[in-house]
């Protein structure tokens, strides 16, 4: 695997499930409130 | 007064969300057409999009439903006080339209996941195999055998239905994708599959199919413009926070695709030449899943283990989509009078008979995916356009900024409904119908005629125009009737 593929990789795996994650832990961080 | 039956939880209705988002298209279309259009660099459109077109749309939809307590018909008529009820009618017809043959897409899954699990495919010739499941007597079977289970379903109501099925068959969906992603990326050679999902070819970036490519994957799998999202809204309370719901399923589905991708591209490279892998990737959404993954499978180590639980993850995919679709269809039927049992026992009749066609011949399939796929971008203006006529200002305020303590959404909001969506629309259609024109049937691409020409603009125009024309002569009716039932009230 190429450096580039790492980065991008990484990038897009990042965003999308990490603001998934985010999503999910925020939305059920507020709803104990 | 009826009191209205809401979600249960949070979860109960991320869940729902989710469900009726991530569908097949997530498993077959999205890792066949990013590799195609330049890997990454396709996946930094697909990202934009997300946010100028699916979750503007998915915010206005469950705003919707949410605000009017009615179905997509209905939902349109009280915005416009009757005026446009045919353009709620045009998104329906739309989705039910989708509803009838997805119901066949269905029950290939569920012909797919009974073949891997009995091992057929260690003896069966895949193309042989797939021809027999895809038209004819199997598929009629297995056809009406999906719209049973999903009509099922629904007809168990919001809580025991909708919530209960998608409490599993999401969670199992997203393990079953993980557990196959991490076998697909642990393969030797998977990498060479990486390289193509990730490797960014930026000179694609300058390639304005791969924009549109984006743009019509975002807009055909997060489920925005369908209606769908609206009918879920109506089951929403008034304190659920739709921008931030929203958000979490487009943000969910694009992660389903992403996991698909890992799960399918590193085997079709890790097995086959690049020669072959290219030509597994040609062969369509279909050709794809239902005749190369089961020879992919049956090479791969542990390959017949890995099969069942990879159709079970697409009949999972499948079956949480269409059972949104058969809430639509019978959220209608309720809003004009009949009671939930009733109204989906027409729904599946109607699946079952009207689906027929394409089950028993693909053409008719291929024929009907085309013209209410396209039709479903028609749909997506719609959502934009009764939203700016009912005033974006007063919408963004008094229908989606009122959860005390939610996340609201600016003036940003307004632009994007009445600017950017109708612009990406006019763009996207007029790409597709120019595709069709010039690459799918150049010579007959005005011939309505579906069977010789199957993916011709005329067939779009003509079966559009009938629905719109019906709707439009029948709308003062159709508006009376989508809003006869009083507006039940919200459960506490």
């Amino acid at each position: 695997m190429n450096g580039r593929t790492l980065v991008m990789m990484t990038l897009m795996l990042g965003l999308n499930w990490g603001g998934f994650a985010f999503l999910l832990w925020y939305g059920a961080r507020r709803a104990k409130r | 007064m009826a009191k209205l039956e809401s979600f249960s939880s949070r979860w109960g209705l991320i869940l729902a969300g989710l469900g009726m988002a991530v569908g097949t298209g997530n498993m077959w279309r999205f890792p066949r057409i990013a590799a195609e259009n330049g890997g990454a660099a396709f996946l930094i459109p697909w990202f934009i999009f997300l946010f100028i077109w699916s979750i503007p749309l998915l915010i206005a939809e469950f705003s919707i439903g949410r605000g009017t307590r009615r179905g997509a018909v209905g939902a349109f008529a009280t915005l416009t006080q009757g005026r446009f009820a045919w353009m709620g009618g045009f998104v329906a017809v739309c989705t039910v339209m989708i509803l009838f043959y997805y119901s066949v897409v269905t029950g290939w899954t569920l012909r797919y996941l009974v073949a891997a699990a009995t091992g057929e495919f260690h003896t069966a010739d895949p193309k042989a195999f797939w021809d027999a499941a895809a038209s004819g007597w199997q598929a009629a079977g297995y056809h009406v055998v999906s719209a049973l289970i999903g009509g099922w379903i629904i007809q168990r109501g919001v809580v025991k239905g909708i919530e209960a099925a998608n409490k599993v068959l999401v969670p199992a969906l997203f393990v079953l994708l993980v557990v196959s992603a991490i076998r697909a990326v642990t393969l030797p050679g998977a990498e060479r599959g990486l390289d193509f999902l990730f490797n960014p070819d930026l000179s694609s970036l300058a390639n304005y199919k791969t924009w549109l490519e984006a743009l019509t994957q975002s807009a055909w799998s997060t489920g925005a413009g369908w209606g769908l999202i609206l009918t879920f809204g109506i089951y929403l309370k008034k304190r659920e926070d739709v921008v931030l719901h929203s958000a979490t399923i487009g943000f969910g589905d694009n992660s389903a695709s992403l996991l698909a991708g890992l799960a399918m591209l590193p085997v079709v490279f890790a097995i086959l030449s690049l020669e072959d892998a290219h030509a597994a990737l040609q062969a369509g959404n279909e050709g794809l899943m239902f005749i190369w993954v089961p020879q992919l499978f049956e090479r791969m180590a542990g390959g017949s283990f890995m099969l069942p639980l990879f159709f079970l993850a697409l009949v999972c995919a499948a079956l949480s989509s269409l059972i949104a679709m058969i809430e639509l269809a019978s959220r209608i039927l309720m809003d004009g009078g009949m009671a939930r049992g009733k109204a989906v026992k027409l729904v599946v009749a109607a699946i079952i008979v009207v689906g027929m066609p394409s089950a028993l011949d693909l053409t008719i399939f291929k024929n009907q995916d085309w013209v209410w796929g396209v039709g479903l971008m028609i749909s997506g203006l719609f959502i934009s356009l009764v939203v700016t006529m009912y005033g974006s200002t007063k919408f963004r305020k008094e229908f989606v900024n009122v959860t005390p303590g939610g996340w609201h959404v600016g003036p940003w909001f307004e632009y994007v409904l009445k600017y950017l969506i109708p612009a990406q629309f006019v763009i996207m259609f007029g790409w597709w119908m120019y595709t069709a024109a010039t690459v799918y049937d150049p010579a007959g691409w005005w011939n309505p005629d579906p069977f010789n020409h199957t993916l011709s603009v005329g067939t779009c125009i003509v079966q559009w125009s009938v629905a719109l024309g019906l709707l439009m002569f029948y709308n003062k009716r159709i508006a009376a009737a989508s809003t006869r039932t009083p507006i039940e009230e919200e459960q506490e």
